[in-house]
């Protein structure tokens, strides 16, 4: 045994040890829960070990492990050699269980009366972990140890993927300590606390799963090149859908903190945030998506595993619920329209259906598979579906800031909303003169702009002084941006395709471009596009880049993006063409031409003997003219084996002239040659480059939006870890 | 307060039906390459790429070629493939694809496709493994 398999081994030893112990606290064995916590300690440390191992082996490119040999090379640097670690399956659930087991710390000091109970829960989701990584070790030795390894995918070779995955792991590891802790709330039947315990890992979940997503949608961006930032692909949706329904805990949550309702709603939200982050790890990584995915990965042994846990895990749950549903009680919800409180409520309403939508999209081939023939949804559906949503979101967005717990009568709330109504108003007629005609699209912007210009308004409270409590208002602000630019960024795309030959240039959007070439070989890594650009006065270069990767085996496109201020301006190279090279001098036999004061004439085909074996000589008889009216025949041939050209024999035009004449090429069928005459025939374009440039308005907005969502979400964050 | 719940209750009920009529009615189906020339509509279809009836065209930026079923009794069955779109980087190494179009006079007009691949990494480490063995 690897000594990283035996660290496994061990921690998943302190972990059983230490569940039973904590289940037996739980039981009222108090005798135990020294043991328990010892247990832990032991867990997380040798966790903790494996992890630095792992990287160890990685840092010191051991490629005798297979998992190192497959994700990395020497000639990685560190940074990548970091994220490396999270490249594949083996190395993802080893981060996700480091960050559970750091969080578990969380429980134990905040847990309270359901310390023992939520541990006890907690312990089977870690032992699930480290089941998995004794059967997908990532320590599994080669059979032959390698020099070199196979690398990393050039699209990971980005800042952002690096903090990418741990940032998405982090959120699926802290939605668990809700589901945990409701568990523990309803083995112990105690529902007055539970709240303040599972609010804040909820809030860390939702801000790391929104971190995790716009990360991943900004790096999409940048790096693909198919000109989009969210492709609702499996993998995508299913960290999406955790996200909104943490988010819609969060909600929950707030409404329990001030009136001790909807308890048993949060407590089920709880619950089912985390079990649909196990139904997306099941669905990405079990190989049932494979056909139906670009970027799932395949079964690799461990779908009994991950079925067992997730049947097992979810069962237990939902069992534990309904046995004790009808024993939760708090106090009523106030429904009044005007309240907070349903405001609150309506939220948490509208973020599960969101969820629940693209949950039914991304399980549809399994859905459909019941009924016959499997399919996947077009993925326009889930705009089609989201879209009346997010409209009604940001109809009470506007709201929001405004509302009162309890409520207040209509004529006091419309007096409040009138200046960011106006503001709404403003900005509709604004949108439609710069061309949102579709009614739909005008309403969505109304009710967008008013949630926009309502938590703009409310900021002004806040502001310079209190800024940290304004959270709420921030993300909010930041939502209703992202909003507009998601609209404005997806409806109002234009794209145009251009080719164009090396040397040349294209107008695009107002701006002329020009190719001139490659940096490197098609073949260099990272290798970039030369293009000039011209906009108005203003020069400047772009370098999208274009390569072939050995390691993936698939030609890499990585886009070149000009901001603007209004829209971005996206240059997605598609491909270089190898041009013929046709516009030299071609002659069919008998043909002549005048060029430079030489008349030159294809008098026919003359096939050298050649020794045998040998490579051949194949030449055309060329008769070449001057003004004087002297004449010559020259012979330029090619040189080959059978099947390779090897190379030309170019002779000069005429006896005592420096001009070669080269034989580029024949065209045996034709009866054809092409010539070319050094400073004579026109160099023609030795290659073309086929790019789709595309006008994407208001990016910026959505990129701005996001930032302001997170540092809301931080600010919320900072609050609720603090209680 | 009960007229609320139903209000409530009818306007999720109708948005559900909505959202599920929606789905049904852009669910793109998956079909074998006998049953493509009967299918109506856009329907993907997965096949093996014949490498020798590969052919690309410049001018229109597409891709002609024709695959082969995977089920036994389609083996020997073709089906002309025009892709018009970015040809996916790893064509050349696909053991199989999944092309989603629709069937149009004789050929099969695809505006997405999706390749899969060995395992190269996978591949890789049997190779070292077997040069051991």
């Amino acid at each position: 045994m690897t000594v990283g398999a035996l660290l496994i081994v061990l921690a998943f030893a302190a972990m059983l040890t230490s569940t039973v112990a904590f289940f037996l606290s739980a039981r009222g064995r108090e005798q135990y829960l020294s043991l328990a916590r010892s247990g832990y300690h032991y867990f997380v440390v040798l966790t903790a070990a494996a992890v630095v191992l792992l990287f160890y082996y990685f840092i010191s490119g051991d490629y005798s492990i297979k998992y190192v040999y497959e994700y990395s090379s020497s000639e990685l640097p560190l940074f990548y050699l970091i994220s490396a670690f999270w490249a594949g399956q083996q190395g993802t659930y080893l981060l996700w269980l480091m960050l559970l087991a750091l969080l578990g710390y969380y429980i134990q000091r905040r847990g309270r009366q359901y310390t023992d109970w939520a541990m006890t829960f907690y312990g089977l989701i870690n032992l699930f972990f480290l089941v998995v990584l004794m059967v997908l070790s990532p320590f599994e030795k080669l059979a032959t140890p390698q020099a070199e390894g196979g690398g990393l995918n050039p699209l990971l070779h980005d800042p952002w993927m690096v903090v990418h995955p741990p940032i998405i792991f982090l959120g699926y590891a802290a939605v668990a300590l809700p589901c945990v802790i409701a568990m523990a709330a309803l083995a112990k039947k105690q529902y007055d606390d539970w709240w303040p315990i599972a609010l804040a890992p909820a809030a860390l979940g939702a801000v790391a799963l929104a971190a995790g997503n716009i990360m991943g949608g900004f790096w999409a961006y940048k790096t693909l090149g198919w000109g989009g930032y969210w492709a609702w692909d499996p993998v995508e949706n299913s960290s999406f859908i955790p996200w909104m329904t943490s988010v819609a805990l969060i909600h929950g949550l707030l409404i329990e903190r001030a009136r001790g309702a909807l308890r048993k709603t949060n407590l089920f939200m709880a619950l089912f945030t985390f079990l649909l982050v196990v139904y997306g790890t099941f669905l990405t990584r079990s190989g049932v998506l494979a056909d139906f995915s670009v970027h799932s990965f395949v079964d690799l042994g461990i779908n009994r595993y991950l079925v067992g846990f997730m049947v097992g895990f979810s069962l237990l749950a939902l069992a534990l619920f309904v046995a004790r549903s009808r024993g939760i009680k708090g106090p009523a919800m106030i429904l009044a329209t005007t309240s907070r409180d349903f405001s609150l409520l309506i939220s948490v309403w509208l973020l599960t259906l969101i969820a629940l939508m693209v949950l039914a999209g991304t399980s549809w081939p399994l859905i459909t598979t019941i009924f016959g023939n499997p399919g996947t949804v077009d993925t326009a559906i889930y705009t089609r579906v989201t879209f009346p949503l997010a409209v009604v979101i940001g109809l009470f967005l506007g709201f929001a800031p405004f509302m009162l717990w309890g409520g207040e009568t209509w004529r006091s709330l419309l007096k409040k909303i009138i200046p960011s109504a106006v503001g709404a108003l403003v900005a509709t007629v604004i949108a439609a003169l710069a061309g949102v005609h579709s009614v739909s699209y005008l309403v969505y912007v109304l009710f967008a702009a008013f949630a926009f210009f309502s938590n703009l308004l409310a900021l002004r409270k806040y502001f310079p002084g209190r800024l940290e409590a304004a959270g709420p208002q921030i993300a909010h602000f930041g939502f209703a941006l992202m909003l507009i630019g998601i609209l404005g960024s997806s409806a109002y795309d234009t794209g145009q395709k251009v080719k164009i030959d090396r040397g040349s240039s294209a107008k695009a959007f107002g701006l002329t471009f020009t190719y001139k070439g490659m940096a490197g070989e098609i073949t260099t890594p990272n290798n970039e596009i030369l293009l000039d650009v011209r906009d108005g006065s203003v020069s400047f270069e772009a370098r999208p880049k274009l390569f072939w990767s050995r390691q993936q085996e698939g030609l890499m496109k990585k886009p070149y993006i000009i901001r603007k201020s209004l829209y971005d301006l996206y240059l997605a190279p598609e491909q270089i063409q190898d041009l013929p090279q046709a516009e030299g001098l071609v002659l069919k036999r008998g043909e002549s031409r005048t060029m430079g004061g030489y008349t030159i004439r294809f008098a026919g085909f003359d096939q050298q003997a050649h020794a045998a074996g040998g490579p051949m000589h194949f030449g055309a008889k060329i008769e070449v003219t001057d003004s004087t009216g002297r004449s010559e025949t020259v012979i330029p041939s090619v040189i080959f084996e059978p099947g390779k050209e090897l190379g030309h024999n170019d002779v000069p035009l005429m006896s005592g002239l420096s001009k070669p004449l080269r034989l580029e090429r024949i065209f045996a069928d034709q009866g054809a040659v092409q010539l070319s005459i050094a400073g004579l025939t026109p160099a023609s374009a030795p290659d073309r480059l086929i790019m789709e440039i595309s006008k994407k308005p208001t990016m910026n907005l959505l990129w701005g939006g996001t930032i302001l969502l997170l540092v809301g979400g931080l600010l919320s964050l900072r609050r609720r870890w603090r209680v | 307060m009960k007229a609320k719940y139903v209000i409530g209750g009818l306007i999720i009920v109708i948005f559900v039906i909505w959202g599920v009529t929606s789905f049904m009615s852009t669910t793109i189906r998956y079909v074998s390459i006998d049953e493509v020339q009967r299918s109506t509509g856009t329907v993907q279809v997965m096949g093996k790429v014949d490498f020798d009836r590969v052919v690309y065209d410049s001018e229109h930026s597409r891709l002609v070629f024709e695959i082969t079923g995977l089920e036994k009794r389609t083996l020997n069955q073709r089906l002309k493939v025009i892709y018009s779109g970015v040809v996916p980087g790893n064509f050349d190494q696909a053991t199989s694809v999944v092309a989603k179009g629709r069937y149009q006079e004789g050929a099969f007009m695809a505006d997405q496709l999706l390749v899969k691949c060995p395992s190269k990494y996978q591949g890789l480490a049997e190779q070292a493994k077997k040069g051991e063995a």
